[in-house]
């Protein structure tokens, strides 16, 4: 530990860490949305696998988000990953 | 991507900050969690109605009834109709149908049982508390919610533990480091795990 705190303070703060929990939920969502739009079958076939994978894809965006070095990176990060969703929404 | 050095603060920070505001609601739902499992036995105590003593060999005298209850009570039609037996989640026998109002027989006597004025306030206002019902709106969601967070701590955990332990490998690999330091923090987060693990094994058998 003392190695670590001798390292120099992370930028880490508030606003990275709200856009990281927002745009992963957001993400998540629309992942699951165009996972949907991807599968076949009856509504429930369809729903079922976004609706489970729901929570892991919150944690896996999370800390996606979270290893950004600012706060460019996570809004780069959130436009890029909702606009190819909503290409593959769109165009499925 | 991020510098491996400013991974572990990152994770680290976050672990704490998201773990404080989850445990602050978990902690609400657990605690009313562990008295939901004498729920059964609320109702029971809650309810007038159940209070006798059953039968250690039940010997159900309800077919010589059943037909004439049927009849009386309009359940005779095309509709199945559910009996519940007396159970210690309640020891009244019930009958009850599809668009019609339950039946409930005292099994000791044959009775029905008027029960309009029996509320189940207590059993329910904690089962209330644990769900997160009591917040209004967004109580459920938000027991959701502090659900990913659970999966998010669990997995941050993890990856801060694997972090750490491969800094302090590669620390002693250098020589810069004492002998059982990796081991410790593996032991320490394998903690509660092993917890759980220990609390189900009578339940393996």
């Amino acid at each position: 530990m003392s190695r670590l705190s001798q390292e120099p303070k992370t930028v880490i703060g508030w606003a990275h860490g709200v856009l990281a929990i927002v745009g992963a939920f957001g993400l998540a969502y629309l992942c699951g949305t165009s996972l949907s739009a991807l599968l076949w079958g009856d509504m429930a076939e369809r729903i079922f696998p976004s609706m489970f994978l729901f929570p892991l894809l919150v944690c896996g965006f999370g800390f996606w988000l979270l290893f950004s070095k600012n706060l460019l990176h996570v809004t780069l990060k959130i436009v890029l990953m909702a606009l190819l969703n909503a290409c593959i929404i769109a165009f499925v | 991507m991020l510098a491996k050095s400013l991974r572990f603060k990152f994770l680290h920070r976050s672990h704490t900050i998201i773990g404080l505001v989850v445990l602050f609601l978990f902690y609400m739902s657990t605690y009313f969690g562990t008295l939901t499992f004498f729920m059964p036995y609320l109702k029971v105590w809650e309810s007038p109605s159940r209070h006798f003593v059953p039968l250690a060999e039940h010997a159900f005298n309800i077919d010589l009834l059943l037909g004439e209850l049927l009849e009386k009570q309009h359940l005779l039609s095309s509709k199945p109709v559910d009996i519940t037996l007396p159970s210690f989640r309640d020891p009244l026998l019930k009958l009850s149908s599809e668009s019609q109002n339950s039946l409930y027989l005292n099994p000791l006597t044959n009775e029905v049982i008027k029960l309009s004025k029996e509320e189940n306030l207590i059993s329910t206002f904690f089962n209330e508390l644990h769900t997160g019902v009591v917040i209004p709106l967004i109580g459920m969601p938000l027991m959701g919610i502090m659900s990913i967070g659970i999966v998010f701590l669990t997995l941050g955990g993890f990856g801060s533990t694997f972090i750490s332990t491969r800094r302090r490998r590669d620390q002693k690999r250098a020589g810069k480091a004492g002998g059982f330091r990796g081991i410790k923090s593996w032991g320490l987060g394998s903690f509660p795990t092993r917890l759980c693990l220990l609390a189900r094994e009578p339940f393996w058998a």
